[in-house]
């Protein structure tokens, strides 16, 4: 617990005051006024009294804050409780303070952001307050502070609170339309179309229909209901889709509100693909806040959208490699992965990657913030779909 | 009332199975309370050796089946056979016709296969044709899952998982019970040298005489607080259900006996709210993505609701 020793005393108890005190005092000795010396000695006396019980006030005050969530989005709601304990015979004052205006404020604005108690021998208190978190990133919970002093609160020290865990922000979610990526499937479409059907994905058996081929029928069903029956397929594996981030535009250009939209649309489209049942996994050449891995691979199990969520609220507008790069390096891209490019405009990078995505017969979309002013000759040629960010909102015109 | 016969199945398995003392005994609760358990956790944990063992203690006879997506609901329950020499069907009983069924990897099979132990599980009998047949008791369905990997799975239906009495995981052993397990299974397999300690006809019996541990009326109105609480939003979609109740008493009770007492305390019913309660709760989108599991909102219910005085 870091200990601050600056103090906050009161008007009466100032040290210019005190000096004043002290002469009277001594007047008042030297003529024999009793009143004024005895008025004198009590103003001292206290003052001492009151600095000695300040000081002892801190040993065995514990402090201690907890929050009822650890992930959230934007504009939800968030408990903090802060528990203060006086494990001594010593009552104190005791007084916390929310500090406001970073990543989170308070829910009511007729809530206070400080309390006060008093504690008495080996009691304990509990503050509440009702947070909004703000924005997107790894916050410490609030950051509450707290003075502890004497009960007339003459030589109050301050303490800051021990933060817990940091409260995790999500991205914002927001309506987006469905997105339509083209997809490669080895075994074709599953059914009649497909040239090969892939044997360990039956759906289902159903009666068998004349025009179908015999190689669907299964043999074993139709002994059991004495009638013909074939089988049904599922698709030959899920779909799978990366979403690649490339942040190097955004830090060159310090398009901080256009990094946060495109991550809110990067979250949205991760929340609605794994809701279509898809693989979904992140790719980002981005820095991160704290320890914790930069990508997530496409996967689909229960912990996985939440892994994604969050390596999307660490994440930070500066880049720490080049995205080509990782997708030619450490990072095995599957062949029946489709991609989905996030940049800030049309770069050079997004170029490299198109191509190799499109060498590699990999259906891809790229989507941009910003489409550069400059001359149709002059800007780089994607040959795959390229779509402003914005048209992926629910709320836009136009594709996809 | 005594139940040492139950001690005597659970030392038998602990014989193969290292250091899941409070596993065997989940098991154990979820035989006398007359339900079944859904086994869920990576590979290579002793999920399958853990129920064979517990088939082979109990005698009987034992089945086990592995789920495929290609498996057919008449696979499970058997199907009518035409019999060419007397020109008639003949019932050919499916696994399902057994004291003990392994229900291996179920999540990996259809959901229309999946549904057909619904009715065996919960009614004891199954219907096919039109004829219905009663199953054998004790009948006691042992499924297991892994979490981990969704993909090429099927997850159990609602209903389905509803009517498995207890989930139970059973995590990594630590470096001690490592060793023993290495050591254990270094020369032969303990599992080929298990007796059956027990026959059927005395399980029957222990399930009957279960039911007359004694749960108290503050007991059950602690059961039914815990349920209903699960109920009220926040951030459950849907709670438990009746059944989550009958099952948690049940198991009270059955854990009760296992421990040598006439009665059910708060505490049993604590410690097993979070397997019988836990996989029959869904939770609201908005909580699956923070990441958080029904066993922690569980926990923060069984935290905030008062267990009931001794003298109430």
């Amino acid at each position: 617990m870091e200990t601050d020793e600056g103090r906050v005393p009161s008007v009466f108890i100032t040290f210019p005051v005190l000096i004043i005190v002290g002469c009277f005092l001594f007047v008042a000795l030297l003529c024999g006024q009793k009143a004024l010396s005895l008025l004198a000695l009590v103003v001292l006396g206290l003052a001492s009294g009151t600095k000695l019980w300040s000081k002892m006030s801190l040993a065995g005050v514990t402090c201690r804050a907890v929050v009822d969530k650890g992930r959230l989005f934007p504009g939800e709601t968030l408990r903090l409780e802060v528990e203060a304990v006086n494990a001594k015979f010593l009552p104190v004052w005791v007084q916390m303070r929310m500090s406001q205006g970073g990543s989170f404020n308070l829910l009511s604005e007729d809530e206070s952001a400080t309390r006060e108690s008093s504690l008495l021998w080996h009691e304990r208190v509990c503050f509440r307050w009702e947070l909004v978190a703000r924005r997107r990133g790894i916050h410490p919970t609030g950051s509450p502070r707290f003075k502890v002093g004497d009960l007339l609160g003459f030589f109050p020290r301050e303490k800051m609170v021990e933060s817990g865990p940091p409260v995790i922000v999500y991205p914002k979610l927001v309506p987006l339309k469905p997105l339509l990526l083209g997809k490669r499937d080895f075994f074709g479409t599953p059914g009649a179309e497909s040239p090969v059907q892939d044997p360990a994905y039956i759906l289902g058996t159903t009666d068998y229909q004349h025009w179908r081929p015999a190689r669907f029928i299964h043999w074993k069903a139709s002994a059991r209901h004495s009638r013909l029956q074939e089988k049904l397929f599922e698709p030959t594996e899920q779909e799978k889709i990366l979403l690649l981030l490339s942040v190097d535009e955004f830090a060159k250009n310090r398009a901080e509100d256009a990094f946060e939209e495109t991550l809110e649309a990067i979250a949205s489209l991760a929340v609605q693909l794994d809701r279509q049942g898809c693989s979904v996994g992140l790719l980002t050449n981005g820095r991160v806040v704290g320890d914790g891995p930069t990508t997530v691979p496409a996967a689909r199990n229960v912990q996985h959208l939440p892994a994604l969520l969050e390596v999307l609220a660490r994440l930070q507008m500066a880049a720490k490699g080049d995205l080509l790069d990782m997708l030619l390096g450490r990072f095995s891209l599957v062949r029946s992965v489709g991609c989905v490019h996030f940049s800030f405009q049309e770069d050079q990078a997004a170029v490299a990657t198109e191509r190799y995505l499109r060498r590699r017969k990999t259906p891809a979309v790229f989507f941009v913030c910003r489409r550069r002013d400059v001359p149709e000759v002059d800007r780089p040629n994607l040959e795959t779909r390229v779509y402003d960010l914005g048209a992926l909102r629910l709320n836009c015109n136009g594709a996809p | 009332m005594d139940f040492s016969l139950c001690r005597k199945i659970m030392d038998n398995v602990s014989r193969v199975i290292v250091g899941k003392e409070r596993s065997i005994e989940l098991l154990l609760v979820a035989l006398l309370a007359d339900g079944h358990v859904l086994i869920e956790d990576v590979p290579g944990l002793g999920k399958t050796l853990m129920a064979k063992s517990l088939a082979r203690s109990i005698g009987g006879a034992f089945r086990r089946v592995q789920f495929t997506p290609d498996l057919l609901p008449s696979d499970i329950t058997g199907f009518n056979v035409y019999n060419q020499r007397t020109g008639q069907f003949i019932f050919q009983p499916g696994p399902v016709m057994a004291n003990v069924l392994l229900a291996d990897e179920i999540n990996r099979t259809i959901p229309r296969t999946q549904s057909s132990l619904l009715e065996s599980m919960e009614e004891r009998q199954v219907t096919v044709d039109g004829e219905t047949y009663r199953l054998p008791h004790p009948f006691f369905v042992m499924a297991s899952q892994n979490p981990i990997e969704l993909e090429g799975t099927f997850p159990l239906p609602e209903a389905q998982l509803d009517r498995f009495l207890l989930k139970i995981t059973l995590g990594y052993p630590d470096k001690e019970h490592e060793i023993s397990i290495l050591e254990r299974f270094q020369e032969e397999d303990p599992l080929q040298a298990l007796a059956a300690v027990a026959d059927p006809s005395e399980l029957a019996e222990l399930q009957v005489l279960r039911k007359n541990i004694h749960i108290s009326h503050p007991v059950k109105s602690y059961i039914a607080d815990i349920v209903g609480a699960t109920r009220d939003g926040g951030a459950l979609r849907f709670g438990a259900s009746p059944r989550g109740s009958l099952g948690l008493m049940r198991a009270g009770q059955a854990l009760a006996a296992l421990r040598d007492r006439e009665y059910v305390l708060p505490d049993d019913i604590k410690y097993l709210a979070g397997s019988v309660l836990a996989h029959r709760l869904i939770l609201r989108e908005e909580e699956r993505l923070r990441g958080r599991r029904p066993e922690q909102i569980l926990d923060e219910i069984i935290q905030r609701i008062p267990v009931p005085a001794p003298a109430e």
